[in-house]
Parts: C-alpha cells; sequence; structure tokens
C-alpha cells in the first residue's frame, strides 16, 4: 500500500510552545483518517503542514514519497476544506467551485461544466448562481467540499468542516462524506475535535494531546483498547482507574481503563459503591459513583431500577472490559 | 401617577425621571432628538449652499455691465467648453488621476504590511507615521514642500551631492512635466498632492485588507494560485471596495484643491483656482458655479463606472 502522507519526527514550534512535537505517522493511499483531539492539541497545525501553510520547525513531511520542504501550497496534490469554509465572496458559487480549474488555465465552459457536476455530487445543483453569502452554513459547506473535490486532489484535508453545523445536519453529512470518500477512493485527512465523528467516519484514528500522538489506531482499538489514560479519558470518556486500585484488583500495578457500558449492578459481591448523581441520556441513564474515593460512572439501560443520589450500591463488570495501560501517562 | 400601580417600582421623580421613562417607551423619539440637529446641519446648510450654487450657474452674467442676469440660461455651461476653460478641467482631470492612481500605487503595499504582517507595537507605529502629516497645518506641509523642491532646494542640494545634477536638468528640461526648477513644475504639484492625499488612500485599503481572513488567501493558495494570481484575483477584488473609497478622496480632493497648485506649480490654473478667481476679481459667479459642478458631475461619473465594473461587489 502507497503511503500518502508520512511525517518524520515533524515538529512545529511557536516560541516555547510546542505545538507540534516529534510527530510520526503515517497515512495510507486511499484511506479515510482521523487527528482526533481537544483544541491545542496540535491537530490543525498538523493539517496545516500537510497544507503547507506552515513550515515545520524540524523533522520532514512526504506526500506520496516526495520531500515536501521545499514545495509551496499552491504546488502541492492536496486540497483544504476550511473550517470558516473560506468561500470567496466577491464570486458566485459556480465561480468558487471552478477556481481552481480557472488557475490551471481550463477554458471557461469547460472548467464552468465541471463545477457545475461537482455541484452535482454534493446534491448543490441549482445554486450555481448564487453568491456565498446568500448560502446557509451546510450549503456553503457543500460548496467547500465540491470547490475542493473538482480539482481532484490526491488528499483532501478536512479542518472541523462539520463544526459548525447543528447535530442532524452534521450526522448526516457524516454520512454523505464517507459515502463521497469510498466512491472517489481520495484519501482523506479529517480533522475533528467530536470523538464520536472520528471513530463513525475513520478507518483509523490519531489521538493527538499536547502536540504529541497518544495514540494511532482503527476506532475499534481505541475505544476498546485506550493504551493512556487520556485517550480513555478522551474517546467515549472511559474511567480511568488508578494504579493503586488496578493492583488491588489484578495484582498489576497500572492505570487501566473501564468502559461506562460494561459496569453494571449486582446485588452481592464486586465492589461497593455510593452513588453521587444521575443523568437522563434518553436511551441510558448515566449513574456516577464513588468506589472508596475514585468517581466512576456507569450506564444503566432504559428500564433498569435508577438508585437514588445517596444509595450504596454493588457494582460488577465483565471480566474482559478492564483494560489495562501498560504504557502509563503518556 | 395613577399607573405606578402596574409597575413594580414606582415612577421615577422629577423631569429627568419622566423624560428617560418616556423616550424608554418611544425609541424612536430617541433616534429622532439624535438625528435632527445633524439632518438639520447637513439639509439645510449643506445641501442648501449646493442647491444655491448649483442655481446659480444656471444664471449668466451680462458682459456689459457685469452684473447677474436672473434669468436660466445653459449659456454659462456653454462657456465650460471654451478651450481656454477646458484646459483647465482637462488639466485638472488629469492631475487627479496621476495622483490617484501614484497613491494607489505607494498605498497599497504599505496598508497591505500594516493589515497583514504588523502587530502592536508595530501596528501603533504604522497609524502614527500615516495620521502625524494629518496633524500639522496644511500650509506649513505645503510650504516646507516648497522649500525641498525650489531652485536652491533640499532636493537640487541632494543630487549636486550626488554629482546627479545633470539628471534633474535633463529631467526639468522635459516637456510638461519639467520646468524651471522643480517648485515650479508639474512634477512639483504632483508630489505635493501625492504627499498631502496618501493617508487618505491608505486608511480605507487598510480597512478593507482587515477584513480579508487569512484562510481566504490560504484557500487560493491551497487552490492552486501562486501570490500574484491570488493578488489577481482574490486580494484586490476584496480590496476594491477600500481602493475606491481611497479614490474618491484622493481624486475629489485633487479636483478641488487651489492652494497647493498656487503655491507650487505652473501658472497654469487648475479647476479649484478656477473658481476662486471667478468668484473672487472676476466677479463671475455663474461661471465660478458651473465650474464648481464639473467635479460634482465627474465624481458621479467616477462612482457609477466604479459600481459598473463591480468595485463593490464585495461589499
Amino acid at each position: 500500500m502507497t503511503t500518502a502522507v508520512a511525517f518524520r519526527k515533524v515538529s512545529r514550534h511557536y516560541g516555547p510552545v510546542r505545538a507540534v512535537d516529534a510527530v510520526n505517522l503515517e497515512v495510507a493511499e486511499g484511506e479515510f483518517f482521523a487527528m482526533l483531539g481537544p483544541s491545542g492539541s496540535g491537530k490543525t497545525t498538523c493539517l496545516r503542514l500537510i497544507a503547507g501553510f506552515e513550515k515545520p520547525t524540524a523533522g520532514e513531511i512526504e506526500i506520496f514519497g516526495k520531500p515536501s520542504a521545499t514545495v509551496p501550497p499552491y504546488r502541492r496534490p492536496v486540497n483544504t476544506v476550511f473550517q470558516d469554509y473560506a468561500l470567496f465572496p466577491h464570486l458566485n458559487v459556480r465561480d468558487n467551485v471552478a477556481y481552481g480549474l480557472m488557475i490551471a488555465g481550463m477554458g471557461k465552459a469547460e472548467r464552468h461544466a465541471a463545477a457545475d457536476a461537482a455541484l452535482e455530487m454534493v446534491a448543490m445543483p441549482g445554486y450555481a448562481e448564487r453568491k456565498p453569502s446568500a448560502l446557509s452554513g451546510g450549503q456553503r459547506q457543500r460548496v467547500a467540499l465540491a470547490r475542493a473535490l473538482v480539482n481532484k486532489p490526491k488528499v483532501l484535508l478536512l479542518d472541523e468542516p462539520l463544526g459548525a453545523l447543528d447535530l442532524k445536519l452534521r450526522e448526516q453529512m457524516q454520512v454523505e462524506l464517507k459515502g463521497l470518500q469510498r466512491q472517489l477512493g481520495i484519501t482523506f485527512v479529517f480533522v475533528t475535535h467530536d470523538q464520536g465523528e472520528a471513530l463513525s467516519m475513520a478507518d483509523r484514528v490519531a489521538v493527538f494531546s499536547e502536540g504529541r500522538i497518544q495514540q494511532v489506531g482503527r476506532p475499534e482499538d481505541i475505544y476498546d483498547r485506550p493504551e493512556t489514560p487520556f485517550v480513555a479519558d478522551f474517546v467515549g470518556s472511559s474511567n480511568v482507574l488508578p494504579p493503586e486500585m488496578v493492583a488491588r484488583l489484578t495484582g498489576r500495578k497500572a492505570h487501566a481503563s473501564l468502559r461506562p457500558e460494561a459496569v453494571h449492578l449486582q446485588s452481592e459481591g464486586g465492589l461497593e459503591a455510593r452513588v453521587t448523581g444521575q443523568a437522563f441520556l434518553g436511551a441510558v441513564t448515566r449513574l456516577t459513583l464513588d468506589v472508596a474515593g475514585t468517581p466512576l460512572s456507569a450506564l444503566l439501560q432504559k428500564g433498569q431500577p435508577v438508585p437514588a443520589t445517596g444509595d450504596s450500591v454493588r457494582i460488577g463488570w465483565d471480566e474482559d472490559a478492564l483494560h489495562l495501560m501498560e504504557r502509563g501517562n503518556g | 401617577m395613577a399607573d405606578t400601580a402596574h409597575s413594580g417600582t414606582p415612577a421615577r421623580p422629577g423631569p429627568m425621571g419622566r423624560m428617560s421613562d418616556l423616550l424608554w417607551r418611544r425609541p424612536g423619539l430617541l433616534i429622532l432628538l439624535l438625528i435632527l440637529p445633524p439632518a438639520l446641519w447637513l439639509g439645510v446648510i449643506y445641501l442648501g449652499a449646493l442647491f444655491a450654487l448649483l442655481a446659480q450657474s444656471f444664471f449668466s452674467i451680462d458682459p456689459f455691465s457685469g452684473l447677474i442676469s436672473y434669468e436660466l440660461t445653459l449659456s454659462t455651461y456653454g462657456e465650460l467648453f471654451r478651450a481656454s476653460n477646458m484646459d483647465i478641467i482637462l488639466r485638472t482631470v488629469a492631475m487627479a488621476a496621476s495622483v490617484t492612481a501614484a497613491a494607489a500605487i505607494i498605498g497599497f503595499p504599505v496598508a497591505y504590511y500594516a493589515a497583514r504582517y504588523a502587530r502592536g507595537r508595530w501596528k501603533a507605529l504604522f497609524y502614527l507615521g500615516v495620521m502625524l502629516p494629518l496633524w500639522s497645518s496644511y500650509l506649513v506641509k505645503v510650504y516646507s514642500w516648497k522649500l525641498i523642491l525650489a531652485k536652491e532646494g533640499i532636493l537640487s542640494w541632494l543630487f549636486e551631492t550626488l554629482h546627479l545634477t545633470w539628471l534633474l536638468e535633463a529631467y526639468l528640461s522635459l516637456p510638461v512635466v519639467g520646468g524651471n526648477s522643480l517648485s515650479v513644475s508639474w512634477t512639483g504639484t504632483f508630489l505635493v498632492f501625492l504627499y498631502v492625499w496618501l493617508p487618505f488612500m491608505i486608511l480605507p485599503i487598510q480597512a478593507a485588507l482587515e477584513r480579508v481572513p487569512r484562510s481566504m488567501l490560504e484557500a487560493s493558495g491551497d487552490l492552486g494560485a501562486r501570490p500574484a494570481q491570488t493578488f489577481r484575483h482574490v486580494l484586490l477584488p476584496l480590496a476594491l471596495p477600500g481602493v475606491v473609497a481611497g479614490s474618491i478622496f484622493t481624486f475629489s480632493l485633487t479636483l478641488g484643491d487651489y492652494i497647493i497648485p498656487q503655491i507650487v506649480g505652473t501658472s497654469a490654473r487648475m479647476i479649484g483656482q478656477a473658481v476662486y478667481q471667478f468668484q473672487g476679481t472676476a466677479g463671475n459667479i455663474p461661471l465660478a458655479a458651473a465650474f464648481a459642478v464639473v467635479p460634482i458631475l465627474i465624481m458621479g461619473v467616477y462612482l457609477y463606472v466604479a459600481r459598473r465594473m463591480g468595485a463593490f461587489d464585495a461589499l
């Protein structure tokens, strides 16, 4: 499999701030790759490094095997969907989409036909004559997508493209983006702070924290077998058990993650816990518990009795639900 | 009063309190009070004066008595088309156009730097540098330029020191732009105009460029445009309203000015000087008025053309 984008010990420092710190990364061709992390974790800087808007302080980025240090953004085989969409306000939708082709020297009739086809692909036919200011956020997002895809990039970079959309639209676009990526076979590099988005769309996910990659892997691996407490906590708000407690339970001293949905109430055995609160989430109810000073949360399926705050309960979990994280604090 | 029973707190005492309550209930009244004085000033005094001027231009002067004949006629406007008067108009428009073009060319990079790169202290320094000339008297600036450009002035001394006097001489011997010295040439007039109006070009361009998000330029580059292409297809169209706003200042200020060409320049007159002389020494108020209408018409045409060419599309 060809490597589309490779980071080799790439750092980007702003004065004393290490936005990206010695990152190694390989994105395969045709892959839907998500960079996940909280704001300020370095994921967007990584995307900007691929696009060429930023230069690495150290290290090398290769795009399809070619070192990119001296390649300006306008010569890179990548296109970006910007967080604020960055549509040109003085051009109508068709000319926005055809911009890259116009720059490449394509004739007017030809590039307009290509732009209209791209608008059709993102389900926006009939909007070609409008100005971006006359579109809704979701429509702008589609135009921005068409404007990038019409150039047939080898890698499409998406910087939190769904961040400004409301929930329903976001879920719809997640499905469409995934379908589009399958259909076109283009490598997608997708930046998001929404773990649900990353897990549901990506083939592989890189979890970022403080300029470093905490873990790279398939969504199931990241979710079920987090390697660091940060990943366990950030991806799906897993319970992180302290080493002392894990030592008492298993005899091995390490952090461990425990999925809230794996925790269940039982009448005897297990651990004693005190209920500190409940939150109704629709299909499930989240119970917050206190186990000898360690906070823990459990998800109760609808229909189960919900204990009151202050109640004493006994909890247990399936044997394999407890996942030890030998890598420590990352 | 009686309706205190309805509200939680009693009505505020005194006329001021009642006034506040009234304005709160009728926000339209507050806007009216705020807008009335400037509207009166602008509407009656400014527009009224302009209208009086316009009306004057449709009168004519009796060639024998020298008295104004208050009959509506277009003959005064006809006089504008006499060769000597046409010269004045064309000369002024050419000067205004070249000053505007030069100000845009010089002003754009300055404004671009200030909008995109200058931060904190450098930005303050930029504003100071651009605004500082506006703080000193206009006359002082013009006279100091006369000293710079005069035959025995700073500039000719500089050329002499650099052993380049021959270059200055060669330039001054050119037709139209040359003259006896820079201070009595069109070049001198041009330089002073350029200096005095430049801030009026830089500031609107800078304001327009500030509103262009960085991602817009990155997007253009991302889509394959070289920096020159980004400038031509994205930055310039988005900055154009600012350039047009600036050019309205430089163009109209040059069209109407009568002091700079009088102090620095040739004896050939510009529109402002013609107006000044016709309404003063010559006592030909109608012709002065007709001359004064010319810049207004030119600006109207200019704005119309700018709009048709899409200069305001990005607004």
